[in-house]
């Protein structure tokens, strides 16, 4: 083939194909759907108080009917039911549990070389913000005869870490969630399946939870590549249950150590300016200076004096913690580390 | 690679057509383009920390986490949603496209708009997005709103369409895209990546009185409803606001026929003393017929004109005087004011004869108000009414009763000069009086009735008043004698039922010589009074409204400290329903926006102050904050409070009750 004869034809060829393709992606959107919906389960158990609903979402995770849900109440029951997308109705077996990603495995009762659709928790599609996604659940316990979950479609708007709580406790999982502008994650939903829009398992919708940084309800996913290996090891019968890492090192820093004196903390969000910095300290030795505003520390904004308490008491006492200071309307920057034998019993104050 | 990816590209917009006929949307095309229009305005969206700062806001908490804001021109204006800034942050910081923090400056606010300006220095060019002229804008088009706030490398994204145009009288686009906490402050882009405007909330009904405030409309979040202010629109007021000058609402100081703002016309039925409508000389019974040449028939229309104005605009209104064949139309050249003067009820100097106080003979049936008590150096005292005088005549209209009076008093302004005529002796007496603004004074003259006899006689059980939706209780203390419409005071009691006893015991005898109701309500929670108790205080006085018929001229609430400061905020944000707030050894909440006094409300403020009061300087600055906003304060200072007795001492509590009774004036 020639050149030009190929500058012609392999276009087409490739639109043709492509055109096909496309064609089919779009028709196929509700073949997807479909398909999706018989990975996607129904949960029946404890609850049923008021705001304790008594029902969430699963997903299917093997073809030997191994299914993945949020840990919750609703699992504490003897008289637990799953229902399949055709109204197949199981009492499950529980597995196992994860309580850091507050996780569990059920498994159901399947005939001899009997199998379901699953998802494959090795397939990680790439997704990006923006991307269109959906999610399927039970949510609002409203797919109550035998019929599917709900399908709801939106976008991805974040990939971030969750800082959340459920009423006044923060969660103890603090990695990445998939962020998305449905609104995914209601009662009953929790369990469910973020998808793309092949189908294709993104992540395991979560519990309600209010985000720390906005305020607002988020609706989010735990992400296929965050839970596959502690689903590995409840199949296996591998304990996951180890408690959270602790958070505080050994040894804290404090203000009192780098020989920090903050103003009087009077309000939740008393601004962190340096009152005094006392002689020969290590926070003398980085450049610290009265008046100083404290914006910045190891990285994380500072808004208030409590907040520069708690984010030095997560560094031990060898780290460097990197500062942002404001002062005279500009920012400086500097490193605070506790010099070895920083003098403790060391009174001297340089007074503002 | 590139050029495989035009020509794919190209393939595609070319055979789209065929592609329609599937659902008629081509999805990965859909996908490369949202990534793109996100990705061309990224570098323009800045993450904005703050330091500092009130922890909530009325009852909205603010939110703790980064914010988003919009670089605008290429040497360092940016601009982002007041919501942001409502917590009056000490610093900003803003994180540049290049990485570095830099603090930046607030330059100035639109409260119209709920948008600030930010100026940071910069020593680089940013850079900055096109935006989409307002006329090119459609409803149904692609829309993405933009954030910096749970990512700091990369844009939160959410997807929607334009819902409408012209939204929130003609200020804003609509989206169904996700808006809240997460993005406000950032930009709506269209799938071109060029900026339709900046996301903020607003909320449809404004708050009850004074200005909107900058976190109102911010419950509806996530709802399918937001809201974006088109940049084009910014660009036109940069340079107005670069100067410094907070962009305000304008007002022309009208009051229009109550009724739907879609049927009623333009019609004026009230003009604020020293407004702009007024220094026009427009009057009472005018309509307005058209706004800059364009007509208007309804009140809503009208709106549609000005709310998109600032405050310094002007604007020519057409106007409609007199009817049938005696209508004349003219223009009037109008500048829309920021503030208007506040509003101060006229007051005669009167209060009226209680039953008890009056002649027990035949003048009882007899119509107009029999004067109890003048207030030394009054308008009445100059006038030279007196006690016991029967008034008959306000102006041109004949009183019947009190509450007749009542409304021909709140037609009047201060510096008016009326004629009064009084019975007196059986003779008419016509005088003449020029009104002021409401006293502040307490009558020292009341005879309270006899204080001993009713302080010795037993103190009375207390009944109980339960709110089904609440869990605590309420209890209350009904007059000895029963009053067809008594007055209420409502009393926000601090310790438990110990102090309820003893504000019961002390309270007593003024309300029973005073026909007045104690109620003693209880916080919620166990820490005392708190801000969420609000909701409940609320409920509870209409329920008690309700079930005893008060007297809205004499409804009171009253607290000490936190209590004092919840009175306040109940009583000012609920003025037509309440006639006094007694705040005792209180300043204002700090948060809180002082409401403009109101021609339909008619509220007094009594401020006591214990001596040595650490919020002394608080209080005299809410004092004069208070006045200027048009409400009478009253002011009495008490003896300091020992540990072992908090009550108030009688002496406080007989003015206290000298000042409910002479809520009751003219």
């Amino acid at each position: 083939m020639n050149r030009t004869l190929c500058q012609i034809v392999c276009p087409l060829a490739l639109l043709v194909v492509l055109v096909d393709f496309t064609r089919a992606a779009a028709a196929d959107l509700h073949e997807v759907v479909r398909q999706t919906q018989q990975k996607v389960v129904k949960i029946y158990g404890a609850g049923g108080l008021k705001q304790m609903e008594a029902y969430q979402s699963g997903i299917l995770v093997s073809p030997e009917g191994h299914v993945l849900t949020v840990l919750s109440y609703v699992l504490d029951t003897d008289d637990l039911a799953v229902v399949l997308d055709d109204g197949r109705k199981f009492q499950p077996e529980r597995i196992g549990t994860d309580p850091l990603r507050e996780l569990a495995l059920l498994k159901l009762p399947l005939e001899e070389g009997e199998t379901l659709p699953y998802f494959d928790l090795r397939q990680r599609p790439e997704v990006e913000i923006g991307d269109r996604v959906l999610a399927l659940s039970n949510l609002y316990g409203i797919a109550a005869g035998d019929e599917p979950v709900s399908v709801l479609q939106g976008a991805l708007t974040a990939i971030a870490p969750l800082d959340a709580r459920r009423g006044s406790f923060t969660t103890n999982y603090h990695d990445d969630v998939y962020v998305v502008d449905a609104y995914a994650n209601n009662p009953g939903a929790a369990g469910g399946a973020l998808v793309n829009w092949q189908g294709e398992l993104l992540g395991l919708l979560g519990k309600e939870l209010k985000s720390r940084i906005t305020g607002t309800w988020l609706n989010y996913a735990l992400p296929t590549a965050n839970f596959a290996e502690s689903v590995d090891n409840m199949i296996a019968g591998r304990a996951n249950n180890i408690e959270p890492p602790s958070q505080l090192p050994e040894e804290s820093l404090s203000t009192e150590l780098l020989g920090i004196r903050l103003i009087p903390d009077v309000l939740r969000l008393t601004p962190p300016y340096i009152d005094a910095v006392r002689r020969g300290s290590s926070a003398e030795s980085a450049g610290l200076r009265p008046d100083d505003l404290i914006v910045f520390a190891g990285g994380k904004q500072i808004a208030s004096c409590r907040a520069l308490v708690e984010e030095l008491s997560y560094h031990d006492q060898r780290d460097e913690i990197p500062l942002l200071v404001l002062r005279d309307g500009g920012i400086v920057e500097m490193v605070l580390k506790l010099a070895p034998e920083a003098p403790a019993e060391a009174t001297g104050e340089t007074e503002p | 690679m590139r050029n495989k990816i035009s020509l794919l590209t190209l393939s595609i917009a070319v055979f789209s057509a065929n592609l329609v006929r599937a659902d008629g949307r081509d999805y990965a095309l859909e996908q490369t383009a949202i990534r793109q229009a996100a990705a061309a305005v990224a570098d323009s969206v800045v993450q904005i920390h703050t330091v500092g700062g009130f922890e909530r806001i009325g009852e909205t908490m603010t939110s703790q986490g980064p914010a988003t804001g919009l670089i605008i021109t290429p040497d360092g204006y940016i601009v982002s949603s007041a919501f942001n800034f409502a917590q009056r942050p000490s610093s900003i910081l803003v994180g540049m496209p290049s990485g570095k923090q830099v603090p930046a400056e607030l330059v100035a606010r639109d409260l119209n708009r709920m948008l600030v300006l930010l100026k940071v220095a910069v020593d680089e060019q940013l850079p900055v997005p096109t935006f989409v002229p307002e006329r090119e804008m459609a409803v149904g088009q692609w829309s993405l709103a933009l954030g910096r706030t749970f990512q700091t490398d990369k844009v939160d994204t959410s997807l929607g369409i334009i819902s409408a145009l012209q939204r929130m009288h003609g200020r804003v686009v609509q989206t169904d895209a996700n808006v809240s906490a997460a993005n406000y402050g950032g930009p709506l882009v269209d799938i071109r990546g060029r900026v339709l405007g900046i996301l903020v909330p607003m909320s449809p009904q404004p708050t009850g009185g004074g200005a909107e405030s900058e976190v109102a409309g911010a419950e509806f979040y996530d709802s399918g409803i937001g809201f974006a202010v088109p940049l084009e629109h910014v660009l036109t007021v940069l340079d107005r606001w670069k100067a410094g000058e907070d962009l305000l609402p304008g007002k022309l100081g009208i009051g229009m026929k109550a009724g739907s703002a879609f049927v009623e016309p333009p019609a004026i039925v009230t003009v604020w003393p020293g407004s702009p409508a007024a220094e026009a000389d427009w009057q009472a019974g005018d309509t307005i017929i058209a706004v800059d040449g364009k007509s208007v028939t309804t009140q809503s229309q009208l709106q549609y004109q000005t709310k998109p104005l600032y405050a310094g605009d002007k604007l020519t209104v057409s106007l409609r005087r007199g009817t049938g064949d005696k209508a004349e139309e003219f223009d009037s050249e109008i500048t829309l004011a920021a503030e208007l003067p506040a509003f101060r009820h006229a007051f005669l100097g009167i209060l009226p004869a209680t039953p008890d106080e009056k002649q027990p003979d035949k003048e009882i049936t007899a119509p107009g108000v029999v004067v109890g008590h003048v207030w030394p150096e009054s308008p009445a005292a100059s006038a030279g009414i007196r006690a016991g005088d029967r008034l008959t005549k306000l102006g041109d209209t004949q009183i019947a009763n009190l509450a007749a009076a009542i409304v021909v008093m709140k037609a009047l302004q201060p510096e008016e000069k009326i004629t009064i005529v009084v019975v007196r002796d059986e003779k008419e007496l016509k005088l003449t009086a020029e009104l002021t603004t409401v006293t502040e004074v307490i009558l020292s003259s009341i005879d309270l009735g006899n204080e001993e006899k009713v302080a010795s006689s037993e103190p009375r059980e207390l009944e109980t008043l339960k709110l089904p939706q609440f869990p605590q209780e309420a209890k209350f203390l009904a007059p000895e004698k029963e009053s067809a419409a008594p007055g209420l005071l409502i009393w926000l009691a601090e310790k438990g039922e110990k102090d309820e006893a003893a504000l019961a015991k002390a309270w007593q005898a003024s309300c029973d010589a005073e026909g007045m109701v104690l109620l003693l309500a209880r916080p919620g929670g166990e820490n005392g009074w708190e801000f969420e108790d609000l909701e409940y205080l609320d409920q509870l006085a209409r329920t008690a409204r309700g079930r005893f018929d008060a007297d809205p001229q004499q409804t009171v609430i009253a607290g000490s400290g936190k209590a004092g400061q919840l009175a306040y905020a109940l009583g000012l944000r609920r003025a037509e329903d309440f006639s006094g707030v007694i705040a005792d050894n209180a300043p204002l909440p700090r948060t809180m926006k002082i409401p403009e006094n109101s021609p339909g409300a008619a509220l007094s403020l009594l401020t006591i102050l214990p001596a040595n009061s650490s919020f002394a300087p608080l209080v005299k600055q809410d004092i004069a904050q208070l006045r200027k906003a048009g409400f009478p304060v009253s002011v009495l200072e008490r003896p300091a409070a020992t540990d072992d007795n908090q009550q108030l001492d009688a002496t406080t509590r007989a003015a206290i009750t000298r000042w409910i009774a002479g809520l009751n004036r003219l």
